[in-house]
């Protein structure tokens, strides 16, 4: 494993703490009237930092670079090991160092032996810093690639996150027009039912009223001429039933009907 | 309620039928029609029925004709609606 790969994975984790940050702030300000503006650029850079934590997790499958390059990221490398192999002995050498003053009994060898455990340590850091040099010449080397992948991510995931945020808004939009379109037309079927069945029951009231009235032993209904037709005895059977049930139309129900004002 | 009347024809004979239904047709409303039968099955599956307008006459009623061929397929057809009611 190459120290390369560190600093890669150390620009992506930068970036990713950049988008983090921005996410954060734009939900601050979602509510603000500019909220719909921030929240397209919030599901761009959510979509962004998903394929940002892919490239982290996979750190190891850089992006190649030029073969200059990464002849010069791989000498960076070997230069790295070795000063880590050096780290390493002078940190065992400070130890032994540590061990040894421990068991000193005079001021005079306790200043001598911190005197040498000093100058590995600064072995030490000096080593760190040049650690950090070459983290920074790597960085830079790798820089531009990364820059153009991330920024092809970026973009991409910008659009992804228009797209899914206005399909969201569609999708909300078609809810809620179904929604309303149900409401809408299950109220006029109400209604609609409502005044029918109401008009049904007036009209079958007045015509029992008038079948009474026939009925009455002091009229006489005369024949004088029909057209004849037939029916069917299932619907002549429906038809009796409905003649014979008691429907009466109250005050109330036409009141209601009127203030539906249909 | 039983549904039947008796109803005198011109000869002065008195018969019963059973009324099914009374009622108006649009842009017939000042008219009320009245539907019945004598209960004769025409075949397995369907009973004759008569539909005439009710004219009233004081305390009397008589049931007319229905001359006019328009309004009486004006009638079938509301008689064809009654059932989606």
């Amino acid at each position: 494993m190459g120290n390369a790969n560190l600093e890669y994975k150390a620009i992506l984790e930068d970036r990713q703490k950049k988008i983090q940050r921005k996410i954060k702030e734009l939900k601050r300000k979602e509510k603000g009237i500019f909220g719909s503006r921030n929240s397209i650029t919030i599901k761009g850079l959510e979509k962004e930092a998903e394929e940002i934590k892919k490239l982290i997790e996979n750190y190891e499958d850089r992006v190649i670079l030029s073969d200059t390059a990464e002849s010069g990221l791989a000498g960076l490398n070997n230069m790295r090991s070795k000063r880590e192999t050096k780290k390493s002995e002078y940190q065992d050498k400070i130890n032994e160092l540590k061990e040894i003053r421990a068991k000193l009994e005079t001021a005079k060898s306790r200043r001598d032996v911190d005197k040498k455990i000093d100058r590995y340590n600064k072995k030490m850091k000096a080593l760190q810093k040049s650690d950090v040099r070459f983290g920074k010449v790597q960085r830079t080397l790798m820089y531009p690639k990364t820059k153009y992948e991330l920024k092809k991510i970026n973009m991409m995931a910008r659009a992804e996150g228009r797209v899914a945020y206005y399909e969201n808004r569609i999708k909300d939009n078609e809810e809620l027009k179904a929604m309303f379109k149900d409401n809408l037309i299950d109220t006029l079927k109400e209604r609609v039912y409502d005044l029918k069945g109401l008009y049904y029951r007036k009209c079958l009231a007045r015509s029992k009223a008038i079948l009474a009235d026939m009925q009455d032993k002091d009229s006489i209904v005369s024949y004088v001429g029909a057209r004849v037709t037939s029916i069917g005895k299932g619907r002549l059977y429906e038809m009796r039933e409905d003649i014979s049930v008691d429907y009466e139309v109250t005050n109330e129900e036409e009141e209601n009907a009127a203030a539906r004002n249909i | 309620m039983n549904n039947f009347i008796k109803v005198v024809d011109e000869d002065g004979k008195e018969f019963e039928v059973e009324v099914i239904d009374i009622f108006n047709v649009d842009g017939y409303d000042d008219k009320d029609y009245i539907l019945y039968t004598r209960n004769r099955e025409i075949d397995e599956n369907n009973i004759e029925v008569f539909v005439s307008i009710i004219k009233k006459d004081g305390e009397n009623y008589s049931l007319e004709n229905i001359e006019d061929d328009t309004e009486w397929e004006t009638v079938q057809r509301a008689m064809d609606e009654m059932g989606d009611v």
